[in-house]
């Protein structure tokens, strides 16, 4: 034995008298298995409770094969059901994507005792994703069986629909690959889900399943769809923007968390007919909202004003500017809309021109973070003349009238030159307490300014910052520039820099939460990420955070 | 100290610093108080208390989990695991399943899940026969059996 903290074995009487007599007890020497001992669920169609009885008979038999003396080589089928189960969900990921499904399968498909393992692990069948090439019956019991299988736990399913052009205005059930007669009664009479996503190519997909699920007789209120509690509505190629539209927003369920993403409008007026026809009672349950949209600014606004518990706001600006109706009347241009409970708020594929346009105008007295990624498709954005962005967080913090200091400020993939990013991240000195620059372009005058920086001092807000670079973008040595930071920062005057990461290779550039909706094929709409972290954050809160 | 007595009758004397990061332990500690009286760990062998020793020294400092975390939550589900970890679990594969269950049974979360993500991650892309290659597993299904449940989840494949 070498390590200081373990002396040599010494010798120990073979009858030593212990302060823990009752670890010598068989079962309590099972030791503290990280999840609690589960039973079949029971919601599980009979069929399958005597399945799984037989199943948890040959786990008690995997219970007893651990010894309290080695005798035996260590196997995978020494591991506990409980363990083999977390390996499982390690295996297959945060979400139950296509992928993980058919891992998850090979799995059970190694022996009895891996398949009774994976059915007693409920967390591993609580989040499913399917991309049937047509919703129907079988599906639907498919779908059943799977989460019959998750016992009490919230469950989360997402359908992605093949990209088709036949729905139109008026196309009956049955017609299109998602708004099939099986997925109307599967969305009416099903099992209960928290949480659904639906991927799909129309708007009008979802206007005829939802005047489908009208049709069907059941009783108001007890519909599985009226008992979801978060939401998302993907559509990446064509959403009817007048009439149809109308159906599916007024047969919204009450939910706390929603997504819409619409596909990019092309025209200038973004959206301009288009309605968003929300009821405010609908808008006022939300806490959570996430809204992929590029439409102009004046009918955006409103429907977030209406969002008064909401505490999480995703905006999705499509890389176009948020721009104002110039025929908003008069009273828009200086109307302020609060958000009386918004701690989090991300804008993704922000437009740097016209984010002050957006922030200017918010009032967000208990913000707690803000996390803005400027990362578009294929190109960053260039600034050559006046610098908006430290503007538009000198608005934010403006219109707060000061009430407003953030826990964290996350910008993403934003490249500006040295001077810009001076201002930037002087202007939040004074309300951020961790700055987390990530793909932001890191001189080394600027980590030069950053560790002679006068202006730092124990007046400001920031305490730390976290540095996401690239090396080549670097021209010195990062350790050295460390230690020479860690000395400044050590007399208490400066922030901190607690974390770098550092990248060596020069890689396109990062996309967080990519939609391509645009021109893109849907080939290239990868739901597997879309859909990343579902199964984590249904559990906790319904919403997701994986942005 | 902490003495330490494991299945194979050695005695570890160990920093209570160290030791704590088996929420095991500590709670043994909190609830019985000082004592020169090892505490007996009847499932875990010395080679194997070496190792995990290894990683309790390597983390000695950072930060213990918290006591109320709830178990059934789910944490950090990626695959990602840390250099240090990595060159830690390149052991043999009794050794892994060694330090899983004696992990699991001092219930240091941390070790556990680095042991969980290093199987998980030897499977990736693996058929379910080469998975039972790879751990030596039998085959215990019926080919009438294994028809079934692959008839059962033809659903989900459709693409």
């Amino acid at each position: 034995m070498s390590m200081c903290i373990a002396a040599a074995p010494q010798e120990s009487a073979c009858h030593q008298h212990t302060l823990f007599p009752t670890i010598m007890d068989p079962q309590a020497s099972r030791g503290p298995f990280l999840l609690p001992r589960v039973v079949g669920s029971p919601s599980v169609p009979a069929s399958d409770l005597d399945v799984e009885n037989d199943l948890l008979k040959g786990l008690d038999g995997i219970h007893l094969e651990q010894p309290h003396v080695k005798t035996n080589t260590r196997t995978s089928q020494s591991l506990p059901p409980e363990i083999l189960g977390q390996i499982f969900s390690f295996a297959t990921g945060l979400s139950m994507t296509a992928r993980s499904v058919a891992h998850l399968i090979d799995l059970c498909l190694v022996c009895q005792a891996w398949r009774a393992a994976a059915l007693v692990t409920h967390q591993l069948w609580s989040s499913l994703e399917v991309r049937p090439a047509s919703f129907t019956q079988g599906v639907a019991e498919g779908i059943e069986r799977w989460f019959s299988r998750a016992g009490t736990m919230s469950k989360s399913l997402a359908i992605f629909t093949p990209q088709h052009t036949y729905c139109y205005d008026g196309y009956e059930l049955g017609g299109c690959p998602l708004a099939t007669l099986a997925m109307a009664r599967f969305l009416t009479e099903g099992p209960k889900l928290d949480h659904l996503s639906m991927y799909s190519s129309s708007s009008e997909c979802l206007r005829s399943l939802v005047l489908g699920m009208k049709e069907i007789d059941c009783e108001e209120g007890s519909r599985l769809w009226d008992r979801l509690r978060s939401l998302r509505f993907v559509v990446f190629r064509e959403w009817e923007t007048f009439e149809p539209s109308n159906a599916i927003f007024l047969a919204l369920p009450q939910l706390s968390s929603f997504h819409l993403h619409l596909p990019a409008s092309r025209n200038r007026t973004h959206g301009r007919g288009a309605k968003l026809p929300f009821t405010k009672a609908f808008l006022a349950n939300l806490t959570n909202i996430v809204l992929g949209c590029n439409w102009d600014g004046t009918k955006i606004l409103p429907v977030l004003a209406c969002c008064i518990n909401v505490e999480s706001l995703t905006l999705h600006h499509k890389s176009t500017p948020f721009a104002i109706n110039p025929l908003a009347p008069p009273e828009f241009e200086q109307r302020l809309f609060v958000l009386p409970n918004l701690k989090t708020l991300r804008l993704r594929q922000a437009n740097p021109d016209s984010l002050d346009d957006l922030l200017s105008r918010l009032q967000t007295p208990c913000l707690s973070e803000v996390d803005i990624s400027f990362a578009a498709f294929g190109f960053r954005w260039q600034f050559d003349g006046d610098f908006y962005v430290a503007n538009a967080f000198r608005s934010l913090f403006l219109t707060a009238d000061g009430q407003t200091k953030l826990q964290r400020l996350r910008i993403h993939s934003l490249n500006i030159t040295e001077q810009h990013l001076f201002s930037l991240v002087q202007t939040s000195f004074g309300f951020a307490e961790l700055l987390v620059l990530d793909e932001v372009p890191v001189t080394r005058t600027f980590l030069d300014w950053l560790t002679l920086s006068p202006r730092l001092n124990r007046e400001y807000l920031l305490k730390s910052i976290e540095l996401r670079i690239r090396r080549c973008d670097v021209d010195m040595d990062l350790e050295q520039f460390l230690d020479a930071y860690a000395k400044y920062a050590g007399r208490g005057m400066f922030p901190k820099i607690t974390r770098v990461y550092a990248n060596d290779e020069e890689n396109e550039l990062h996309h967080e939460d990519d939609d391509s909706d645009s021109d893109s094929s849907e080939s290239t709409f990868d739901s597997d990420e879309f859909n990343n972290g579902v199964r984590e954050t249904i559990y906790h809160t319904l919403e997701h955070t994986d942005l | 100290m902490v003495l330490l007595l494991t299945s194979d009758n050695e005695m570890f004397s160990v920093a209570e610093d160290v030791i704590k990061r088996s929420a095991y332990i500590k709670n043994m500690l909190e609830d019985v108080g000082e004592s020169d009286l090892p505490i007996p760990l009847p499932n875990v062998e010395s080679n194997v208390l070496v190792k995990i020793l290894e990683y309790c020294e390597h983390y000695r400092g950072e930060p213990l989990p918290a006591s109320d975390v709830d178990p059934a939550e789910i944490g950090d589900r990626s695959l990602d695991i840390a250099d240090w970890d990595q060159k830690y679990m390149a052991v043999d594969q009794e050794m892994l399943f060694e330090i899983i269950l004696a992990a699991n049974y001092l219930d240091i979360k941390s070790l556990l899940d680095v042991g969980c993500k290093t199987v998980a991650k030897m499977m990736k892309g693996k058929s379910s026969e080469e998975i039972r290659t790879l751990f030596n597993i039998a085959n215990d299904f019926t080919p009438e059996e294994e028809a079934q449940i692959r008839k059962e989840n033809a659903w989900a494949e459709c693409r």
